[in-house]
């Protein structure tokens, strides 16, 4: 996180604050953020020419983040339930437009009046699979659910993923390289003889 | 667009509120619970019961009413009687004399001005706005209502009265506001959506009586 935005999250324990979504399309970007409303954000590195972005209010959710640290690239999926016409008609008819499209999600600090104390601090990047749509519920009452998964930047089928620290997955990649070679012995399983074998 | 007719449906219950979302993240150890508020400033929520149908037009009406609403996807202007607060602003609706009868002149008695203006430029989602009230009319915490151009009509809530016409509102403005706009104070009016279209309007009972409950929810 931006050294700004953290030190205003320590100092104020964060007690407003708002999620945004940033999603480049192939026809345009995408702009929303968990509030009811519009949200106008100045240009910034990565909206680079900034805009509206367009609240969809409080039924949205975006599910917890993590960076890769040496884990599986993990893959999430935000979910929409009760959306309206235009995000199923954008899920349902122009889902070609967001396969593939850069995912940007970051988070905006408010002050006890709502107002903006930082700029939007850009958390996490990832890249958009095809949205879809399921219907659930009986009677009367009938929840339609847009759903988008998203992947990390690791995420890709095509290469293997570097899993964990071991001599196995390090030869795989490098096969002569022998940097991981004494990983086995730091874990708790490993019994250190003392003293050492001649 | 459409308003709730208010006065063919009196209701004897009425709660307006501002839905907020939080999150409580656990209790630590030194400083007790903390909450964080991710709603940018809330959603009006207008919830009324106790709307008792027992006129041959009430029951006419409300049955017109759900067709437009189109189970909740049509947006409707829902208000409040605020001239019952700020007693100087003109009633919503004509008041004649206690017998039902207008002056000779046709006419009804009114309020003073109804409205007051912006006296310097709003952003979008300020909530520090500059009125400028009618003449011998005092500052307080009135429920206000503003017409955008795009988002329609509005409410508001001043929660903080400062000097030299400074107020500070519930929600964040939806729309930037100019100088010169009208700030209604007898309305509340905001545009809404049906939020529970499948109950809200109950069966009728021996062919004449019914109520209504709907619960509104702010729409964009």
């Amino acid at each position: 996180m931006l050294p700004e935005q953290a030190a205003i999250m320590s100092a104020t324990g964060a007690p407003r604050f708002s999620v945004f979504i940033l999603l480049v399309a192939a026809s345009g970007p995408i702009r929303a953020w968990l509030g009811p409303g519009d949200y106008e954000l100045p240009a910034d590195d990565i909206d680079t020419t900034g805009g509206t972005y367009l609240g969809i209010g409080m039924v949205g959710d975006v599910p917890a983040l993590r960076q890769l640290v040496g884990g599986v690239a993990e893959r999430i999926e935000f979910s929409l339930n009760g959306a309206d016409e235009t995000t199923f008609a954008l899920a349902d008819a122009d889902a070609d437009d967001v396969r593939n499209a850069q995912v940007q999600v970051g988070v905006v600090f408010f002050d006890e009046d709502w107002q903006a104390v930082a700029p939007v601090a850009w958390l996490w990047e990832g890249v958009a699979d095809t949205p879809a749509i399921d219907r659930s519920g009986a009677g009367g009452q009938i929840t339609r659910r847009v759903t988008l998964s998203v992947g990390s930047a690791f995420t890709d089928r095509t290469r293997p993923q570097l899993a964990f620290y071991t001599p196995p997955d390090q030869k795989r990649r490098s096969p002569t390289d022998t940097f991981c070679d004494r990983v086995p012995a730091y874990t708790v399983d490993s019994t250190i003889q003392f003293p050492g074998p001649d | 667009m459409d308003y709730w007719p208010r006065s063919l449906f009196p209701a004897s219950e009425v709660r307006w509120f501002l839905a907020h979302r939080t999150i409580q993240g656990g209790i630590p150890v030194e400083l007790g619970p903390r909450t964080s508020g991710t709603s940018g400033g809330g959603l009006w929520v207008c919830e009324m019961s106790g709307i008792w149908l027992r006129k041959r037009e009430q029951i006419m009406a409300a049955r017109a009413l759900d067709a437009i609403m189109d189970g909740g996807l049509t947006s409707m202007v829902v208000g409040s009687c605020e001239s019952r607060f700020a007693r100087w602003a003109a009633p919503t609706e004509p008041v004649p004399h206690s017998d039902g009868s207008p002056f000779s002149d046709e006419s009804f008695y009114a309020g003073a001005s109804a409205t007051g203006t912006v006296t310097a430029d709003a952003a979008l989602r300020a909530t520090t706005l500059y009125i400028d009230l009618p003449e011998g009319v005092s500052p307080d915490v009135y429920v206000i209502s503003i017409n955008h151009p795009i988002k329609g009509q509005r409410r508001y809530q001043i929660a903080r009265v400062g000097d030299a016409g400074e107020v500070t509102i519930r929600p964040p403005l939806r729309e930037a506001a100019t100088i010169g706009t009208e700030v209604d104070f007898s309305t509340g009016a905001c545009v809404m959506k049906l939020a529970n279209a499948v109950d809200f309007f109950a069966a009728i009972q021996m062919g004449r009586f019914s109520n209504l409950s709907p619960t509104f929810v702010e729409a964009f």
